[in-house]
């Protein structure tokens, strides 16, 4: 989906993005670019969202009924589209959080067969 | 959301992104070309959010539509012709498939109308309680009976068709009163009468219910009105009966012990239990049939009376099931030579659009891109073609209906309903995809290269696009021909049916009727005296050349004096009771023995031909003696036969004449319902009202009805026929129509395109005549392959329509030839006009065309 040009960077999975758009948002409606921001700087920057494949995710989880856009005034006062989770996205974060551990759980299991510890 | 929010939300973005990077320390320009290039690419981001709102392939769709639009604008005339020529092959069909809804498809208008079952045409009383006594698969049965009477009320008298039923068919039927009340078990002389009659008849009175009436002679009270939605949809068995319209319900609870029920035959709607079968029902009623036939041996069955256990639907459409499916595939073919003959109007553009196509392919279009291109065009054609089909339909469904009424059962329900939507868009699409298909698939192959590098138009190509058209003509005229001979078959047959022998001019003979009724007329000495001065008044009309009368037919079995027929063979014969002037009124022919007159002195008859070869063979009839019916069973007088009357088919036109008798109406056996006949000298239509008010001063409270002339009552009895033969010969026309102009303009084509040829032939000494020759003969070779091939075709399916013809095999070979040689001489003339257009080609331009 997105890539990061940068070798310490790394290839977001199928799907990885909309979760992370839904954790950003489970702190507050926040703006795109906002989001964009977050999810970079909250990953350190080892995650690098090519931006604008933001918006395509975020119309499909609009479409879904997930998430949802209201028309806000930015810190700096200017127009823009504050994005935030609905109750079902809600349920849906849960849901897809546990799927993720699960993953991520198996996934290091089989990369440290022993147990050792593994970063997700 | 629109795509502009969306670029704006997008540019929103950049701008914080841009502003960032300047508190970064930036410079602004390179601050921005950071935050584009973090981005990515806009146009494409925001396109691909925006297709997760919009699927690509709908903006796809959107825009070839958008495109074919302006297509047909810009060839407003091609647009026209196509458009008009679909309105009508659409139309025609919606119009027929909403009939075939109506009639076939809808259930009845009643509540739980899959559960109504038909038992047999007529049920024997004692057979009816018996029924109703011992079967467990059904609910109820429930007998009806029709009878056409006056009502008279005040000063108004006319006739009305009604039903004699019990409160269980008003449930049935799910009957609610506009007005007042239905009737009860309890009611008796009380009558119902249907939102129409109302509005005639009593001028929409709101104090009607109550109201005293005479019905049939005796008083009723009018108890409540029938909304205008309810209908009568349901079986009558009888002569004459065919869809007759029903205007009043009067009660009538039979009674088991009435001794009259012994010999009545019921007409009887039976409704199943829930969750029951018809196999299971037809069963029971089979084994419980067998059981009673085995206990009364002695009662001969009629075949009316034989088990003919089947949906009630299925009953009441009877034939008419079969023509309509004839119709239906009949006016497909309609629609499918309007649907070549678009594709061949569309393959003559191609010609000239080869450069566009030939550029869109250059510029990237895929040949599936422009093959969905081709088929958004025939199918937004064949829409706004369907759009206009509807409402031609709309408009001819009225004529249609009030063509019909009496040849096709529930034909005033038709209406254009969702079914019918989807059906007209159903066939649209499917005609679309047709005709758009056949030029997107010859236009993609060859010709996607060649557009661009000719600048024109390529031979090859030409040739291939010319051998297409030509196929098409074939089939076109192959269908016409299915079409036309089943038009053809359909006309002998009325021919064959409307031969009349001469002296006979029915338009010339004036029926009417007339049902005595009410106390005064009982007896047979009032009714009699009644027609004496009738019939003395009536025939010295001016104007009136001979009047006579005849009562309603009775059937019976033949009695001959001295002649023994085997018990299953025995004939039957029809009696008419007449006055001598009824035989000079319809211009029968005298074969032997002289006429009947009004004062016999002995009992005497007359018969016709049938019935003299029927029981005598080659003997002579005359002087010989025929037991004639009267009203005391057992003890009927034999009768001399006295003259013998050639045959005469004047009831029922497709019916073979029968065995008839003719009684002296002063020997008849009931004189209550009759037929006045009177042959006119000059118009008919101009003397009814005179012979009108004779008969109303005579009795003003016996009303006179159905009057027109003979002509028009023999037309009546063959309604539909006359309808099939209506319907299938617009049908042939139209078809006709369509594949002469598909001729024409193939051939007009072909020679267009070969202008240089001829331009060459014509420089090099070709004669004039030898240029027309040579197009004539190869549009003929074309056409007939197309005659051969529509001959076999129509040879194999006109079977299909043996039971809707009359004394004609459906391989008629005049009728085959007389249609081979129309079609052949309408493809000769579409040949002609483009051949002598070629026959004029001015070498010197032709050469230089192109």
């Amino acid at each position: 989906m997105s890539t990061g040009d940068v070798n310490d960077r790394i290839e977001l999975l199928q799907g990885t993005l909309d979760l992370l758009i839904l954790r950003t948002l489970l702190l507050g409606p926040i703006h795109g670019h906002a989001i964009a921001k977050a999810i970079e700087h909250n990953s350190e920057d080892v995650l690098q969202v090519e931006q604008g494949s933001l918006y395509p995710a975020l119309h499909r989880l609009i479409k879904r009924g997930w998430i949802a856009a209201e028309e806000g005034t930015s810190e700096n006062n200017r127009r823009a589209k504050f994005y935030r989770l609905t109750p079902k996205g809600r349920k849906q974060l849960a849901v897809e959080t546990t799927k993720w551990d699960k993953l991520a759980r198996a996934i290091a299991g089989i990369l440290r067969p022993a147990g050792g510890e593994g970063k997700s | 959301m629109s795509f502009d929010e969306l670029q704006r939300d997008i540019e929103e973005h950049i701008e914080h992104e841009t502003r960032d990077n300047i508190d970064r320390g930036m410079t602004p320009e390179a601050a921005r070309a950071a935050a584009l290039r973090k981005f990515g690419n806009t146009t494409r981001i925001a396109e691909d959010t925006w297709s997760v709102w919009h699927p690509a392939w709908l903006d796809r769709l959107l825009q070839d539509v958008r495109y074919a639009f302006r297509v047909l604008s810009r060839n407003p005339g091609f647009a026209l012709v196509a458009i008009l020529t679909l309105a009508l092959g659409i139309g025609m069909n919606t119009a027929v498939f909403t009939v075939v809804n109506t009639v076939l498809l809808n259930p009845l208008p009643y509540p739980d109308a899959d559960r109504l079952v038909w038992l047999a045409d007529a049920i024997h009383g004692p057979d009816y309680f018996e029924w109703k006594a011992r079967s467990h698969s059904f609910e109820k049965f429930i007998p009806y009976g029709y009878d056409s009477a006056p009502i008279v009320f005040g000063s108004h008298a006319e006739q009305v068709g009604s039903i004699a039923t019990s409160d269980e068919f008003l449930a049935m039927t799910g009957a609610r009163p506009e007005r007042g009340r239905l009737f009860t078990a309890a009611d008796r002389n009380v009558i119902l009468i249907t939102h129409k009659l109302w509005t005639r008849s009593f001028g929409s009175d709101p104090d009607v219910v109550g109201k005293p009436i005479r019905f049939n002679g005796h008083p009723f009270t009018i108890c409540g009105v029938l909304p205008e939605s309810y209908r009568f949809a349901l079986p009558l068995v009888g002569p004459g009966l065919d869809n007759p319209e029903i205007e009043a319900y009067i009660p009538e609870f039979l009674d088991p012990e009435d001794p009259q029920i012994q010999g009545a035959l019921l007409t009887v709607v039976a409704k199943m239990r829930p969750g029951v079968r018809l196999s299971q029902g037809a069963a029971e009623i089979e084994a419980i049939q067998a059981d009673i036939v085995g206990r009364d041996r002695n009662i001969i069955r009629a075949d009316m009376l034989k088990l003919r256990i089947l949906p009630i639907q299925e009953r009441l459409v009877g034939e008419s099931r079969r023509a309509l499916l004839v119709l239906l595939a009949a006016v497909a073919f309609v629609l499918l030579i309007a649907c070549a003959n678009i594709a061949n109007l569309t393959m003559a553009r191609a010609a000239s659009r080869q450069r566009e196509i030939a550029i869109r392919a250059a510029i990237g279009a895929g040949r599936v891109r422009i093959v969905a291109q081709m088929l958004a065009e025939g199918i937004v054609l064949a829409l706004i073609g369907g759009a206009a089909g509807l409402l031609f339909a709309r408009l001819t469904l009225g004529a249609v209906i009030q063509f019909g009424s009496h040849a096709v059962p529930r034909l005033d329900e038709a209406a254009i309903d969702l079914r019918v939507l989807g059906f007209t868009f159903l066939v649209s699409t499917v005609t679309g995809i047709l005709f758009g298909l056949g030029p997107a698939i010859s236009m993609s192959h060859a010709t996607l290269g060649y557009g661009l590098k000719e600048g024109g138009l390529t031979v090859s190509a030409g040739r291939s696009r010319i051998a297409v058209r030509r196929f098409l003509m074939a089939g076109e005229l192959a269908v016409t021909l299915v079409l036309l001979v089943g038009a053809g078959l359909m006309v002998r047959s009325f021919w064959r049916m409307s031969a009349h022998p001469s002296g006979f001019a029915p338009e010339s003979i004036l029926t009417m009727k007339v049902g005595l009724s009410g106390p005064s007329y009982q007896g047979s000495q009032a009714p009699v005296a009644y027609f004496d001065r009738l019939l003395a008044r009536v025939g010295a009309a001016p104007g009136v050349s001979a009047a006579g009368i005849t009562n309603v037919p009775v059937l019976g079995f033949i009695q001959a004096e001295g002649i023994q027929f085997p018990k299953q063979k025995r004939p039957g014969t029809i009696y008419r009771s007449v006055s001598t002037g009824y035989f000079r009124a319809m211009g029968m022919r005298l074969v032997a023995g002289r006429w009947l007159t009004d004062r016999e002195p002995s009992a005497s008859v007359m018969i016709n031909e049938s019935f003299a070869r029927a029981v005598y063979g080659k003997y002579d009839p005359l002087g010989r003696r025929i037991r004639s019916p009267n009203s005391n069973p057992g003890k009927e007088p034999l009768a001399t036969i006295v003259g013998v009357v050639a045959d005469m088919r004047y009831a029922k036109l497709d019916a073979r004449p029968a065995p008839e008798t003719y009684v002296p109406y002063r020997q008849a056996i009931d004189l209550h319902s009759v037929d006045i006949m009177v042959r006119t000298a000059g118009d008919p239509s101009a003397l009814s009202g005179d012979i009108r008010k004779i008969i109303f001063d005579l009795d003003p409270t016996q009303p006179v009805y159905d009057v027109q002339t003979v002509e028009q009552a023999l037309a009546g009895s063959i309604a539909p026929r006359r309808f099939n033969l209506l319907l299938l010969g617009i049908f042939a026309a139209a078809a006709l129509v369509l594949a002469v102009v598909g001729i024409y303009g193939v051939m007009g084509c072909a020679v267009a395109q070969r202008t240089h040829e001829i331009g060459v032939r014509m420089a090099l000494g070709a004669r004039r005549s030898e240029v027309v020759r040579m197009v004539v003969r190869q549009g003929m070779a074309t056409a007939a392959a197309g005659i051969a091939v529509g001959a076999a075709a129509a040879f194999g399916l006109t079977r299909v329509m043996r039971s809707l013809l009359y004394e004609i095999a459906p391989t008629d070979r005049p009728t085959f030839a007389v249609v081979c040689i129309v079609l052949a001489a309408a493809a000769f003339l579409a040949c002609c006009l483009p051949a002598l257009r070629a026959s004029r080609v001015d070498p010197v331009v032709a050469l230089r065309y192109e």
